[in-house]
């Protein structure tokens, strides 16, 4: 320990030698004694003394309390006079320079001890405080949070801040002498009150976080409150050190949301991933990867390991497993992938993916490995949904086959009896043996009737008749059922009659053969049980819309009525009536059953009105049909060029031609066809004129304004080539495109085609041929309802919708929400209507049921529809199309992809809309 | 006259300059108005006017591309109205140039000349 140095200035040798004495015996060290100012000073600064002992008197003009201010002003030095005087004047003079004290002459060496002790203590004690609040300064400086000073009463006492906050609140001006709750917002300054409590209560540091808005903004802080502590243990106040951690906080935000984005990408991927930190044995797994699993229990999800894995895989497929990790492990390998069965509470099996990374540390120990899970049950699934749609249609298949082959096994030897029967009565024949044959004639007959009706029969109920409408005249079909049942009435002695009303159309659209199937069955049966009077067949209209009509057609005869008892039974299978005068019913009974299922198939209904009193029975049936769009007569001769006028192809047209006099002529062949005509006279102007009405038109019906377009090949400006190119890209629907050329290489081999166009009319335009390439290539369309007009699309187009269409579903919700229904049962409900879609739809294709598959896809595509799910709605919308238009097996090709759309939807919905509310608000 | 002109001609011949059917099936679609059929015979003269000044101008600077062009619509425009012969010839002058036929195409661009006299005589006279 270094010895104290102590300067003495004092004139008087003899007391500074004493002095010096003494401070030696002390135990300090004097360096140099001072005679005058002069020299004290200088020593002063040479020596740099812990102390200076200072002669009041001294030599020379200065006297000790000027040396001592000339010192101290640049040297912290401790002081202590050495005075004779006492007087006020010099004490007080002296007192100013703040000396650590003074001695009066004389003094005695224990009074000089103890005032150099308490001198030299006192000093460092000051320099120590002064050193510890420098620290503190340069400390608190070189920070940038804010620190407080809290007195007991929550006041602030003290305030710094390294840099400007930009709050108001935090300027100094406000916060030095405010209180807590002035200072802090309400919520804020309650919680940090708290926190003052914490500390005086437990006597240990308490944290708190807490955010403050203002200005648009939010400011997040975090604060440490710690006590300070006096001498006597009490507590003066709190020190609060405040930081602004707001750029923090949105890291940590913009991490979290960066995860959640994370977390949901996997979810709706489906993809499970587990990270598994070997040294730390630490496990971490996301939502996916525990809900592919089914788990949901915190213990297993907190506590996860591979035992609970193994647990859930299939039996089958856990060796398989363990054999794979334990290879992966022994080779050090970095990737592996695996697939597997896992089964979820319920016992459903489903199939999932692994793939796995892993890393291992230098001695070849695994240090992470993370893996990922993905159900691809469906994947397995499709495979067996495209299998078990083969599977309902081979059946369809060999049904129809079955019957094709029965059919045609059974006629055949009943015609070669007819037939060898009718050889045989050309023959010569006695009596006896004329008789035979003609009895065996009427047996044959009656044998293949029966059979006809067995093998309708059975066509019918195993779903294999189909119903084929075409174009026909229902007056010629009436008048070839006179020319066949009259001969039969006039030998009963009866007249047979037919009434057709001029507002029956000329031709209607539906199945012939089977409606005179029908009438076959119901005039013959009248004609059997009428024994006098007439047989009359009657149409009408019982009622009509557009294009399409309801037939009523009514056969009634004058015979004796059928009993209301019995009219019950008439339609059922087998049922037969005897009438009154016992004659035995020739038939299988089944005639009148299958008039009925035939009926039915059409989409019609079949009854009878019989008054016993009044007698006769009138059988009838309704029928809706279409009313034909040729309503021309086809005579026998076919007619060239002169047609009648053809009425409505009621179309709207785009003609793109450049030269006026042909944009003339064909208008008027248009026209008189019956469409609307919209004249464009280059490509360019077809491409402007296009432009503008898909902007029209769309806000209605999102459909095109043309029907058709018909565009010539050479044109000034845009040829037809370019144009169509041009309008293909720049509108997803167009209507078919015929382009009309002289060079007829063009139209050959399809070349038109492979251009893009739809069909070809080769210049001079001839009316037959425009008319019947506008009616091939608008045709289906005529079918669709006005909606659906022009929608082209395909199955590309199914990708390009979104899965969930949100506004839609968005709409649903509010809707719900203002009408306090739960969302959660609607979606609910929606999803079992759906459940049973898939089986249905199967038996429907096993039974060539188009009507009841008809009515699966319609209800699909209107609950899709309402629901937003887009790409569902579009493959229903496709399926519909398809069946409409006869083309069956497309349509059941799609039944797979509507299924599999079906579930994409589902487990969206649910990711996506059915999370609790409260994550859904962030 | 070469011979291969003079078979050109006897060809043409047994085309008809105007066929009644057409102008008769246009009557029929105008149904009741007959100022329609005669609205289109009258924008046939001049639009056929400028396509013949291009032939003219085509033939002097023995540009087969606007011939071509011209002597296509012509044809087109021809065909319209059942002018068939024109249409014939129009037609036959467009593939002897796509056949690289020039000396042919000049040829038959004579006769097209007077065909479309002809023709315009006719028309006025109905």
């Amino acid at each position: 320990m270094l010895k104290k140095n102590v300067l003495i200035v004092e004139d008087d040798a003899i007391i500074a030698n004493f002095i010096q004495l003494k401070l030696e015996e002390m135990g300090y060290h004097v360096p140099s004694k001072a005679r005058n100012a002069k020299q004290a000073i200088e020593m002063a600064e040479q020596f740099q003394p812990d102390l200076i002992l200072m002669d009041v008197m001294l030599e020379g003009e200065m006297d000790g309390i000027q040396a001592v201010e000339e010192i101290t002003k640049t040297l912290d030095i401790p002081v202590i006079y050495l005075t004779a005087s006492s007087d006020e004047n010099t004490i007080g003079r002296l007192m100013k320079t703040e000396p650590h004290g003074f001695l009066i002459k004389p003094f005695d060496d224990r009074i000089l001890s103890s005032a150099v002790h308490i001198a030299v203590y006192r000093h460092k004690t000051k320099k120590e405080l002064f050193d510890t609040k420098e620290m503190l300064r340069t400390t608190i400086e070189s920070i940038d949070d804010m620190v407080f000073s809290i007195d007991n009463k929550g006041m602030f006492t003290h305030y710094h801040s390294g840099n400007k906050h930009q709050l108001n609140r935090f300027q100094s001006e406000n916060v030095v002498g405010k209180s807590i709750v002035e200072v802090f917002p309400a919520e804020v300054a309650e919680k940090i009150q708290e926190s003052f409590q914490w500390v005086k209560d437990f006597k240990e540091p308490h944290s708190v976080e807490f955010k403050i808005e203002e200005k648009d903004n939010i400011w997040w802080f975090r604060t440490k409150l710690t006590l300070r502590k006096d001498l006597n243990g009490n507590v003066p106040g709190i020190t609060m050190v405040m930081s602004d951690i707001t750029q923090n906080k949105n890291m940590h935000q913009e991490l979290r949301v960066s995860q959640d984005k994370l977390n949901e990408a996997q979810n709706i991927a489906g993809l499970g991933s587990c990270d598994i930190f070997y040294r730390e044995n630490k496990v971490v797994c996301n939502d996916m990867y525990f809900k592919l699993l089914d788990i949901d229990d915190k213990i297993r999800m907190n506590n996860f390991t591979e035992e609970n894995l193994l647990e859930i895989i299939h039996p089958e497929d856990r060796s398989r497993y363990k054999m794979l990790k334990k290879r992966v492990m022994e080779e050090e390998m970095n990737e592996f992938s695996i697939n597997f069965r896992v089964l979820d509470r319920k016992a459903n099996v489903r199939y999932v993916h692994m793939a796995g990374q892993i890393r291992y540390d230098k001695n070849g120990e695994p240090e992470r490995m993370t893996n990922t899970l993905q159900d691809v049950t469906w994947q397995k699934n499709s495979e067996k949904l495209r299998q078990d749609v083969e599977l309902a249609r081979k059946t369809a298949e060999m049904k129809q086959r079955f019957f094709a082959r029965l059919s045609h096994e059974i006629r055949n030897p009943v015609n070669g009896i007819t037939g060898l029967l009718q050889l045989l009565e050309r023959t010569r024949l006695d009596e006896e043996q004329k008789s035979y044959t003609q009895a065996l004639q009427v047996a044959s007959d009656t044998l293949l009737n029966l059979l006809n009706d067995v093998l309708d029969y059975s066509k019918i109920e195993s779903g294999m008749m189909k119903i084929k409408p075409c174009d026909f005249s229902v007056r010629k079909s009436l008048k070839n059922l006179q020319t066949y049942f009259t001969p039969i009435a006039l030998e009963k002695n009866l007249e047979f009659r037919y009434k057709v009303p001029d507002d029956i159309p000329q031709n209607i659209v539906a199945d012939e053969s089977k409606i005179l199937q029908v009438l076959n069955n119901l005039i013959s049966n009248a004609l059997k049980f009428t024994r006098r009077g007439f047989v009359e067949v009657r149409l009408s209209t019982q009622s009509r819309v557009n294009e399409e009509l309801n037939l009523l057609v009514e056969v009634e005869d004058s015979g004796s009525g059928i009993k209301s008892e019995d009219q019950k039974e008439l339609f059922k299978d087998f049922s037969q009536l005897e009438n009154e005068t016992s004659i035995k019913v020739k038939g299988s009974g089944l005639g009148l059953s299958i008039c009925r299922q035939l009926v039915t198939l059409m989409g019609g209904e079949i009854g009878v009105r019989s008054d016993e009193s009044k007698k006769g029975t009138t059988f009838w049936f309704t029928l809706p049909v279409l009313i034909a769009a040729d309503q021309t007569h086809n005579d026998e001769k076919t007619t060239e060029g002169k047609e009648t006028e053809r009425k409505n192809l009621n179309c709207s047209v785009l003609l793109v031609e450049d030269m006026i006099v042909n944009q003339k002529v064909i208008k008027l062949i248009l026209e008189a066809m019956g469409c609307n005509v919209a004249v464009a006279s280059n490509g360019q102007q077809a491409v402007e004129m296009f432009r503008e009405t898909a902007i029209n038109a769309f806000n209605i019906f999102g459909r095109i304004h043309y029907d058709i377009i018909l565009m010539d090949q050479m044109m000034p400006v845009l040829d037809g080539l370019t144009a169509l190119q041009i309008l293909k890209k720049e509108h997803e629907k167009l209507p078919p495109v015929i382009v009309l050329t002289a060079d007829e290489s063009f139209a050959q081999n399809n070349k038109y085609l492979e251009s893009g166009f739809d069909d070809c009319i080769i210049k001079p335009v001839k009316t037959d041929d425009l008319y019947q390439k506008i009616k091939n290539l608008t045709g289906q369309i005529q079918t669709l309802t006005n909606e659906e007009k022009l929608e082209v699309f395909s199955l590309e187009s199914v990708e390009e919708k979104p899965v969930i269409n949100n506004t839609t579903l968005d709409l649903i919700i509010k809707n719900a929400r203002q009408n306090n229904f739960d969302i959660g049962l609607l979606f609910e409900s929606f999803f079992e209507d759906m459940e049973g879609i898939y089986q249905q739809s199967l038996t429907a294709i096993e039974m060539n049921d188009h009507n009841a598959l008809r009515l699966i896809v319609m209800t699909v595509k209107g609950l899709s529809g309402n629901m937003g799910a887009s790409q569902l709605h579009l493959v229903a919308k496709l399926m519909d199309r398809y069946i409409r238009n006869d083309q069956f097996e497309e349509a059941t090709a799609l039944l797979p992809l509507l299924t599999e759309k079906y579930s994409v939807f589902k487990s969206t919905l649910e990711t996506q809309y059915l999370k609790a509310p409260a994550e859904t608000e962030r | 006259m070469n011979y291969q002109t003079e078979q050109f001609l006897k060809k043409y011949d047994a085309v008809k300059l105007l066929d009644e059917e057409t102008l008769n099936m246009l009557n029929e679609y105008a149904s009741g108005s007959p100022e329609i059929v005669q609205d289109i015979l009258d924008s046939f003269e001049p639009e056929a006017v400028k396509l013949m000044d291009e032939i003219r101008i085509a033939r002097e600077n023995e540009d087969a591309q606007l011939l071509k062009t011209a002597a296509h619509s012509l044809a087109g425009i021809s065909g319209s109205i059942g002018a068939t012969r024109l249409r014939q010839v129009a037609s036959d002058t467009e593939n002897a140039i796509k056949a690289e036929n020039i000396k042919e195409a000049l040829d038959l661009s004579e006769i097209l000349i007077k065909t479309y006299d002809e023709l315009i005589a006719l028309l006025k006279k109905m």
